[in-house]
C-alpha cells in the first residue's frame, strides 16, 4: 500500500479561511464546504481518567455525547437527561468504553469548548481535486482544575492536509504556500492534541511523596502523612456535593493509609504523640464508616438482583429501598460532621502536629527511611509466610483473617515506599501480593456482607419478602465465601514459590547495607 | 479482486459512459475500484478530470507493475482511482504482438494490485486487436453495450464469432442495450428480437439521454450531478445486475 502524504498543523494565530485562500490562490482553486459549529462541554471525572486514557468526551449543545478516541469519534445521541455515570448511558459502545474509563466516578463539566471545522478541497486548472483539507478552530472557557496559560489566545486554529494518490507534488506545493501561517506540527488531529496545543493540560496530582532513601524516618513519616491527609481533605467537597461514591472512598483510603503508616512506624514518634494522633484520626475516620458500608452495598445492587430468582425481586427491591433511605440519612450526618466546627478543629490540630519539625526523640526517628522500610517489609513478608504455611483446609476463619490483615499491612508498606525502589523490581512483587489479597479479600467481603444482611433480616422480620431476599442472598454469599476459602491455600502457595521469595529477599535485603549512612 | 471490461467493436455506443458511471457506483458501494482508461482518446480520464499521460511509453505500463502503481491517480471520489489514458497506448498492439504469451501479460500485471482493489474496470478502445485479445483474457466479465439497431446487432454477432473462432469463453460476454429510444419502432423490435435470440442480455436498458451527454460538460459521472434523473436510475439498475454477476465470479 502506498503511504500518502498527510499532516496536521497548529496555525500561528486566529487564521481564517480568507487568509488561507490568500496563500493558496496562486496555485489552486480552493473550494470550501459548509462550516460546522459546535458548542460543547468537555466532560471527565475527578481523576481525569478519560483524558489520561487519551480520549475526550464532549457533550454538545444538542445534548449529544461524543467520545473521541484518537482521531475517531464514537457518537451517541442522548436524551434530555444528564448522564452522570457510565450506567446512565444505554448499552452502546460509548457505555462500554466509559465503564472501563471512569468505573464508579461521575462525569463533571471541565471546560466549555467551541469547535468549528470547515473542510475544503484544492483543485488544479482542470478543476480536478488534488489536495483535501480541513481548517478547524477551538475556543475555550475554563470551568476549573484544567490549567490554562494566560498568554495563549482564546482561539486556536489548525489545518490538516491530505494528499491524493498521483498528486503528491500538489500536496507539497500547498504545504509550501501555507508555511507562512503554520506555527508547529501537531502529532495528530486527535481532539486531545488540539486541546493540548490550545494550551490546556490536566494537572495530575503526583503519585510519589518525594522522599529520599537517606531521609530520617520521622521526617519522611510527617511528610507522607501530611500529603495523604491533604489528599483526603480534597475529597470532602465531593462527598458534600454527593458527586460520586469514590470521593468518600478515596477520603477513607487516604485516612486509613495515614493511620496505617503512623502505626507501622510508630516507634519513630514519641509514644504520647503517636497515641494522640491515633485517637484523633480514628475518630475522624469512624464518622464515615456507616455511610461507606451502605455505599458498598448499594453499588452491588444489580449484582444482588441477578443472584436471586425473579420471585425474590420484590424483596430485593424493598431491601434496597430501605438501604437507600438509610444511606441518605447517613450521608446527611457525614455532611453535618464535615461542616462542623469540631471536625474542622480536630483535623486542623492533626495537620498542625504533623507540620512541626521532627523531634528525633526515639532511636528509630533519625535512621534512614529506606533501611527501615526494607527491614520492616521483609519482616512482614516473613511473618506472612509463617502464618500462611500453617493454613490448611480446616484452619478456622480467624487465622485466615489474620493472614489477610498482615497482607494488607505489607501491601501498604510496599506502596508507601515504592518510590525508593526500582519500578521493575518492586512492581512484580506488589502484583504477586495483589493476587493473594484478592482471594483473601473476597473471603472477607462475603463474610462482611452476610453479617450486614443478617442485621437487616433481623430488623425486618415483619416484611416477609425482604426477609426471604436477605436469607436467599446470605445463602448464596456463604457459598461464594466457601469457594474463595477453597482457593486460599493455592493462592498462598503461588505467593510462596521459591522465585517470589527470593525476589522479595533480594530486593529488601540487598538494598540495606549500601544505604547505611557513613 | 475482480476484473471487468467495457468493450465494443463499434465506437460511440456508450462504452465509456458505462465504464465511468459503473466505476463511480462501485466505488460508492464501498468497493475499492480502479478504472483503467485503455482508450487513447482518453474519454474516461477526461470525465474524471485526470490529465492523460504523456511521457512514458505503453511498454512500461505493461512491463512493470511498479511503474503502473505510479500512474494511478485518485479521482475526486472516495474508493475510486484511475489509470489515465496514454497517448501511446495505440502502440500497445505493436508491443503486445511482439511479446510472448502477450495475452496473459495484462492480467499478470493487474494481479499485483489485488491487495489494493476489489474491482478493476477496463475501458477499452473500439477495435479488435492484440490489446482487446489481452483484455478478453484478463477480464472475468466483458460488458458489451449494444445500440438496438440492425448495424449494432451485426457487430455483436461479429464479436461472438470472434470469440468462437479464437476459443475465448463466450460465457464472459454480457450484453446490454444502450442509447435506447423506445419511441422508435426499430429500437423496440430489435430489443425484442435480440432478447429472444440471446438470453444473456441484462434487463437494464440505458436510455438515450441528454444527462449522459452532459457528462462531458460537468466532467463527472451522471450520479454526481443528476442523481435522481432517469439515466442515472438506469445505470443504477445496470450496476445492480452487474454486481450480481461480478459476485458470482
Amino acid at each position: 500500500m502506498m503511504q500518502l502524504p498527510a499532516g496536521h498543523w497548529c496555525l500561528q494565530s486566529a487564521v481564517t479561511m480568507t487568509d488561507m485562500i490568500k496563500q493558496l490562490a496562486d496555485d489552486f482553486r480552493i473550494e470550501c464546504f459548509e462550516e460546522q459549529n459546535d458548542s460543547t462541554t468537555l466532560l471527565d471525572d475527578y481523576d481525569r481518567d478519560i483524558w489520561q486514557a487519551n480520549q475526550v468526551l464532549l457533550l454538545t449543545a444538542k445534548k449529544n455525547y461524543r467520545l473521541y478516541s484518537g482521531e475517531e469519534t464514537i457518537e451517541y445521541a442522548a436524551g434530555t437527561t444528564q448522564m452522570r455515570f457510565w450506567w446512565d448511558f444505554p448499552d452502546t459502545p460509548i457505555q462500554h468504553k466509559l465503564r472501563k474509563l471512569i468505573d464508579l466516578r461521575a462525569l463533571l463539566p471541565i471546560a466549555e469548548l467551541g469547535l468549528a471545522s470547515q473542510q475544503f478541497v484544492l483543485r488544479n486548472s482542470d478543476a480536478k481535486i488534488v489536495v483535501r483539507g480541513e481548517l478547524s478552530a477551538l475556543r475555550s472557557d475554563v470551568h476549573d482544575a484544567v490549567a490554562q496559560h494566560d498568554e495563549k489566545p482564546r482561539v486556536s486554529t489548525f489545518v490538516s492536509l491530505q494528499g491524493l494518490r498521483g498528486y503528491e507534488k500538489e500536496f507539497q506545493q500547498a504545504l509550501d504556500n501555507l508555511q507562512a501561517l503554520i506555527d508547529k506540527p501537531l502529532p495528530s488531529l486527535s481532539l486531545k492534541s488540539r486541546i493540548q496545543c490550545h494550551g490546556f493540560d490536566v494537572q495530575l496530582s503526583s503519585k510519589v511523596f518525594g522522599i529520599e532513601a537517606h531521609e530520617p524516618v520521622e521526617k519522611a513519616l510527617r511528610q507522607m502523612s501530611l500529603s495523604m491527609l491533604n489528599k483526603a481533605r480534597e475529597n470532602e467537597a465531593g462527598v458534600i456535593d454527593d458527586i460520586d461514591t469514590e470521593f468518600l472512598h478515596q477520603y477513607r483510603v487516604s485516612l486509613r493509609k495515614t493511620r496505617s503508616l503512623l502505626n507501622l512506624m510508630k516507634k519513630a514518634l514519641p509514644e504520647e504523640l503517636h497515641l494522640r494522633l491515633k485517637e484523633q484520626l480514628g475518630k475522624i475516620a469512624s464518622a464515615t464508616n456507616n455511610l461507606r458500608d451502605l455505599d458498598v452495598f448499594l453499588l452491588e445492587k444489580s449484582h444482588y438482583q441477578s443472584m436471586l430468582p425473579p420471585a425474590f425481586a420484590k424483596g430485593v427491591e424493598q431491601l434496597f429501598s430501605v438501604i437507600a433511605q438509610q444511606r441518605e440519612k447517613a450521608r446527611r450526618e457525614v455532611v453535618k460532621t464535615f461542616q462542623s466546627v469540631g471536625y474542622e478543629q480536630s483535623f486542623a490540630e492533626v495537620l498542625q502536629t504533623l507540620q512541626q519539625s521532627p523531634l528525633y526523640a526515639t532511636e528509630l526517628a533519625a535512621r534512614p527511611v529506606k533501611t527501615v522500610a526494607s527491614k520492616k517489609i521483609l519482616g512482614r513478608f516473613e511473618k506472612i509466610r509463617r502464618l500462611g504455611i500453617l493454613i490448611d483446609a480446616d484452619t478456622p476463619a480467624e487465622q485466615v483473617h489474620d493472614l489477610r490483615i498482615e497482607c494488607k499491612k505489607l501491601r501498604y508498606m510496599m506502596e508507601f515506599f515504592a518510590e525508593l525502589y526500582a519500578d521493575k523490581a518492586i512492581k512484580p512483587l506488589i502484583k504477586s501480593l495483589k493476587k493473594l489479597q484478592t482471594i483473601l479479600g473476597d473471603f472477607n467481603d462475603y463474610e462482611v456482607q452476610q453479617a450486614f444482611l443478617a442485621g437487616y433480616e433481623k430488623a425486618n422480620r415483619s416484611k416477609p419478602a425482604l426477609s426471604a431476599a436477605c436469607n436467599g442472598l446470605i445463602a448464596l454469599l456463604y457459598q461464594q465465601q466457601m469457594q474463595a476459602r477453597a482457593q486460599v491455600m493455592d493462592a498462598f502457595a503461588q505467593f510462596n514459590l521459591p522465585d517470589n521469595v527470593e525476589a522479595f529477599e533480594q530486593l529488601f535485603t540487598k538494598s540495606r547495607p549500601e544505604q547505611e549512612p557513613s | 479482486m475482480k476484473i471487468i471490461a467495457c468493450y465494443s467493436i463499434k465506437g460511440g455506443v456508450g462504452k465509456t459512459a458505462t465504464a465511468v458511471n459503473t466505476a463511480f457506483m462501485a466505488a460508492q458501494s464501498g468497493m475499492r475500484t480502479l478504472l483503467v482508461d485503455l482508450d487513447p482518446q482518453g474519454a474516461s480520464s477526461f470525465y474524471f478530470r485526470v490529465k492523460p499521460l504523456k511521457k512514458q511509453g505503453g511498454k512500461r505500463l505493461i512491463d512493470s507493475s511498479q511503474n503502473m502503481l505510479k500512474q494511478i491517480r485518485a479521482s475526486d471520489y472516495e474508493n475510486l482511482d484511475i489509470i489515465p489514458a496514454h497517448m501511446s497506448f495505440r502502440n500497445f498492439d505493436a508491443l503486445l504482438s511482439q511479446l510472448k504469451k502477450s495475452n496473459k501479460r495484462l492480467g499478470k500485471t493487474f494481479e499485483k494490485l489485488s491487495d489494493e482493489y476489489d474491482l478493476i474496470i477496463l475501458d477499452c478502445p473500439p477495435t479488435i486487436s492484440y490489446l482487446s485479445e489481452a483484455v478478453f483474457t484478463a477480464a472475468d466479465l466483458i460488458f458489451v453495450p449494444v445500440i438496438p439497431t440492425t448495424l449494432s446487432e451485426r457487430t455483436y454477432e461479429q464479436l461472438l464469432d470472434f470469440f468462437r473462432k479464437n476459443d475465448f469463453p463466450r460465457k464472459s460476454i454480457i450484453p446490454f442495450f444502450t442509447m435506447v429510444q423506445m419511441q422508435k419502432n426499430l429500437h423496440k423490435n430489435t430489443i425484442d428480437g435480440m432478447r429472444q435470440r440471446y438470453a444473456r442480455f441484462l434487463k437494464a436498458t440505458i436510455p438515450f439521454s441528454a444527462d449522459v451527454e452532459n457528462m462531458g460538460e460537468y466532467r463527472s459521472p451522471v450520479g454526481a450531478f443528476a442523481r435522481h434523473r432517469p439515466a442515472n436510475k438506469a445505470y443504477e439498475q445496470l450496476w445492480r445486475e452487474m454486481r450480481k454477476k461480478i459476485s458470482k465470479i
